[in-house]
């Protein structure tokens, strides 16, 4: 199994936000979260990233035949986790293009690979800046410093592209996006996946899905799994909400 | 020994010794250092001082006034000042500045430190200065010249006591860097007073890099005086060992004037760190702005008071203040002090303060991309000075900086 959830419970200042929660995932597959605020959807992405506020109460994660749990945030990034922030951050005085440089080096290093080649990289960097609709010359500014909220979305895409990674988790990427930037945005996911790829992706709304295609949609509540189906749940939830579910 | 008897027994050496006013001066302030340490419990340039600074030995032996020109036929000054006196200048440019050794027959100097001495009515550290005072000298930057001037400070012998006060004058129209290195290598003990005169239409830019070993205390205060039309950038660099203290003042008297007075500082093991800065707007249409920035570590103290006062005249002033520490460790501490006593109404005024550990969202998110804890933590600290490093238009301090403060994080394992 790409990866297996097993009854994991988690909280945070004494309040458990995860409750038994599990779910598997085969390598290339597209699994969606859906769910009310407060459900547990931002923990489950932060947890599987390695956020150290959250205390594992029971379960287990195994990632690529790995046990997560005993990974520490960069770890799980270099062995090929990457989480799209739902609020990703601000960062002066630290420029994008070598602080991506670094990213990617260091996950090269753990696979045995040589350090990616300057050019080659500033070269890749424009390219799919400019697919994703990034102005080259933000390639120049410090992370996220002064971007709006659709820019800091492309650019957690952007870095996905870079980062090529095997599981991929997008946290409500479709937030604050207009609808021509969240199709650019897609249209940047949907040329990073192929069979080898994975996403987890947290969403509350059906459009996102239209961009790219769940294999199973999960509807979470109070913590764990109440549903699973096909894309029709995300109908059936903008239809009539969550409450019968 | 005390302060008092140290006095008494060295007081021939001291510069203006025969002076009669000065003798006034010293007996008057030889006076305070009477004063039980209940008196001075709040006395603010003591409230956060290493007192250790106050027990010393006097020490001081270098008699000699004289000073070695060297022509190299550069653009950059290279002033040599060894033990609070100036030893060797490269390339004068005498069309471009005047300097000379601070000598006890001066008298229109001692009238100028006199005077002066009027602004630190409360400093016991100035006090102090002006009691033993030993050296020092006057580097003047005439009208309409550019000048790059570099002086580096050296410590000649271990455990001298300097106690020094230097003028610098930068001309009308003048344009002028001048970057101050302290680098003591040296148990000492050194205690610098600058003032500075710029005058109208000049722009100053002055940087000063400070890394003395742990037992190589500090004290440096500086006083500028700022005329119409003039433009004076301070930054100080910390990245001392021992106990450091940092008091620095500017007084806009006239219009159209700027001033920023920003600091860095990093504090480890049980470094005592004291900072201060106070700007006065005693004119129109003038801007200020006052920013420290600092890492703490171990059981490091640090403090910083920053004071902006606005005259009932100083309409259209513009004065901003900020003091941010990031706290590395349980049993580090940063007491920040802001005070803005403003008499006009037509004004823009702020301040802001920040003190706490690393951000860990941040920090989350640079090691969510692979990076490790270590790098990440690097660069959050690069990230937290990079607002007042970007002002910097000086390569080479930048690099310094750069240098100096990796190997700070190497050393305290971060």
């Amino acid at each position: 199994m790409f990866l297996s959830i097993k009854n994991l419970t988690v909280s945070i200042e004494n309040k458990r936000i995860l409750n038994n929660f599990s779910l598997n995932m085969n390598e290339g597959e597209i699994h969606s979260i859906m769910g009310p605020n407060g459900s547990g959807k931002s923990t489950l992405a932060h947890v599987l990233a390695g956020k150290e506020d959250y205390e594992i109460l029971e379960g287990e994660i195994i990632f690529k035949d790995k046990n997560l749990l005993d990974l520490n945030i960069e770890e799980r990034s270099q062995l090929g986790l990457f989480l799209a922030f739902q609020y990703p951050v601000e960062i002066p005085g630290v420029n994008i293009t070598p602080f991506l440089k670094s990213s990617l080096n260091a996950k090269l290093k753990l696979e045995g690979k040589p350090e990616i080649d300057a050019l080659k990289f500033a070269k890749e960097l424009k390219t799919l800046a400019s697919e994703l609709g990034i102005p080259l010359e933000m390639l120049s500014r410090s992370v996220n410093e002064g971007f709006s909220g659709g820019e800091k979305k492309r650019y957690e895409i952007l870095q996905m592209s870079i980062l090529k990674p095997s599981l991929s988790i997008l946290d409500e990427t479709d937030s604050g996006l207009d609808v021509d930037a969240l199709k650019t945005v897609m249209e940047g996911v949907n040329k990073i996946k192929n069979d080898n790829s994975s996403f987890l992706i947290i969403t509350h709304y059906k459009k996102l899905l239209d961009y790219i295609t769940p294999d199973f949609v999960h509807v979470i509540k109070d913590g764990t799994i109440v549903k699973t189906g096909d894309k029709s749940i995300a109908q059936q939830i903008e239809t009539e909400g969550y409450k019968n579910l | 020994m005390s302060i008092q008897e140290t006095y008494y027994q060295q007081q021939n050496k001291f510069l203006f010794s025969n002076s009669k006013l000065f003798g006034n001066l010293r007996k008057d302030l030889l006076k305070k250092f009477e004063l039980s340490s209940k008196d001075n419990k709040n006395n603010e340039s003591l409230k956060h001082l290493d007192r250790n600074i106050l027990k010393f030995s006097y020490k001081y032996n270098n008699e000699s006034n004289k000073i070695n020109f060297i022509n190299h036929d550069e653009n950059k000054i290279n002033i040599d000042i060894t033990d609070g006196k100036i030893s060797q200048v490269e390339n004068q440019h005498k069309e471009t500045l005047h300097i000379n050794n601070i000598d006890s027959k001066d008298t229109s100097v001692e009238d100028r430190f006199l005077d002066f001495q009027k602004l630190f009515n409360e400093d016991y550290v100035v006090h102090l200065n002006s009691l033993m005072l030993n050296s020092g000298y006057e580097l003047i930057v005439n009208e309409n010249k550019d000048a790059n001037i570099f002086l580096t400070n050296d410590i000649s012998e271990k455990d001298l006591t300097i106690f020094q006060k230097n003028l610098i004058s930068c001309g009308k129209n003048s344009k002028v860097k001048i970057i101050e290195e302290y680098v003591s290598d040296k148990p000492s003990n050194n205690n610098v007073v600058n003032f500075l005169d710029i005058h109208e239409g000049a722009e100053v830019i002055h940087l000063i890099f400070q890394k003395n070993i742990e037992k190589a205390n500090f004290q440096s205060t500086s006083y500028a005086n700022c005329h119409k039309n003039t433009c004076y950038k301070q930054l100080t660099l910390n990245i001392s060992k021992g106990s450091v203290r940092n008091h620095h003042y500017a007084n806009l008297l006239g219009q159209n004037s700027s001033v920023s007075l920003d600091g860095i500082f990093f504090a480890s093991a049980n470094q005592i760190i004291d900072n201060k800065t106070e700007i006065n707007h005693n004119c129109p249409n003038s801007t200020s702005r006052q920013r420290y920035k600092g890492i703490l570590t171990d059981h490091a103290r640090a403090s910083y008071l920053s004071k902006t006062y606005v005259d009932k005249i100083a309409q259209k002033t513009e004065a901003y203040q900020l003091s941010k520490a990031v706290l590395l460790s349980d049993d580090s501490s940063f007491h920040s002090r802001p005070e803005l006593r403003i008499f006009a109404d037509d004004v823009k005024c702020s301040h802001g303060s920040t003190i706490g550990p690393i951000d860990k969202d941040l920090l989350f998110y640079l090691r969510s991309r692979g990076l490790s804890k270590k790098n990440s933590l690097s660069l959050l600290i690069k990230s937290f000075f990079h607002k007042i490093i970007s002002d910097v238009h000086d390569k080479s301090f930048v690099e310094k900086f750069n240098y100096h403060s990796n190997i700070w994080l190497k050393e305290n394992s971060i």
